[in-house]
């Protein structure tokens, strides 16, 4: 079973995410805090990694730097939510190796797709 | 289906208000949300999600509040930022869009005097909060 880490501190888009996460099949692992998340995806070793733009402790936009600097970490496929819709933002994040950018609210259906994509599964959507 | 927050210009001097015209409540995203669940455990997610955000958000917005009147910036901005996203998220339209507009003013000191926020915030949530409700029942 293929693991998700989660890292948001907002609790309703965790619960959101885990709901959609567990029925596909996925296990999570959930961060709420930017200064832990490195640690936790070196002891947790997810496929795959969804974080929030706006961690408390250390933003996405660091925490992205954080991770190409890591050659243990470098490789992992990166999905950034954010509630801000500026064309900058995005760009930054993507050059900074987000590999998708969503905007709150997205489709909880267009996200699933995206990550089956992302881990080399079948998007179904 | 998406509709991200647009990103409102600082108006000039003084608070900005909720806009009236705007949906407590968006249908494409209760729908949207409707259709993550199998038929007959809507309730029961849209119950429990509503519970997370009442429990997270209140005092949150209090904070918002309180560092608005303290001139705390970097507080407010990032309160109301939290609160945008986290009522975008349950579609809760017309308060999203008012926090982000908040956030925008934010962003520059001096901020407006907060002339009764709180009150106006806590309205605005319980309205947000009972129309969600409606689909949670």
């Amino acid at each position: 079973m293929k693991t998700i880490l989660i890292a948001d501190d907002d609790p309703v888009m965790v619960k959101l995410l885990e709901f959609n996460l567990r029925r596909a099949g996925y296990a999570t692992v959930v961060c709420v805090e930017g200064l832990s998340v490195c640690e936790r995806m070196r002891t947790s070793q997810p496929d795959l990694v969804i974080l929030d733009m706006m961690l408390p402790g250390r933003s996405g936009l660091e925490l992205l730097h954080d991770f190409k600097a890591d050659p243990a970490l470098a490789a992992l496929p990166v999905v950034v939510v954010t509630s801000q819709g500026k064309n900058s933002t995005q760009e930054e994040l993507l050059g900074a190796g987000a590999r998708n950018v969503f905007t709150k609210p997205f489709s909880p259906t267009i996200l699933m797709a995206r990550l089956r994509e992302l881990l080399g599964e079948t998007a179904t959507v | 289906m998406s509709f991200p927050l647009s990103e409102p210009e600082a108006p000039r001097g003084g608070l900005p208000s909720p806009n009236p015209a705007e949906p407590a409540v968006l249908d494409e995203r209760m729908q949207e949300l409707a259709n993550i669940v199998p038929d007959g455990e809507q309730k029961a997610l849209f119950q429990e999600l509503l519970t997370m955000y009442r429990e997270e958000s209140l005092p949150r917005l209090r904070l918002l509040a309180a560092a608005w009147s303290a001139g705390d910036i970097v507080k407010a901005k990032s309160e109301a930022h939290f609160l945008a996203g986290s009522s975008a998220n349950l579609g809760l339209r017309r308060l999203a869009d008012w926090l982000r507009a908040l956030e925008v003013v934010a962003r520059q000191a001096p901020l407006p005097p907060a002339d009764g926020l709180l009150p106006k915030l806590e309205a605005q949530w319980l309205e947000a909060c009972a129309a969600f409700e409606v689909y949670a029942r």
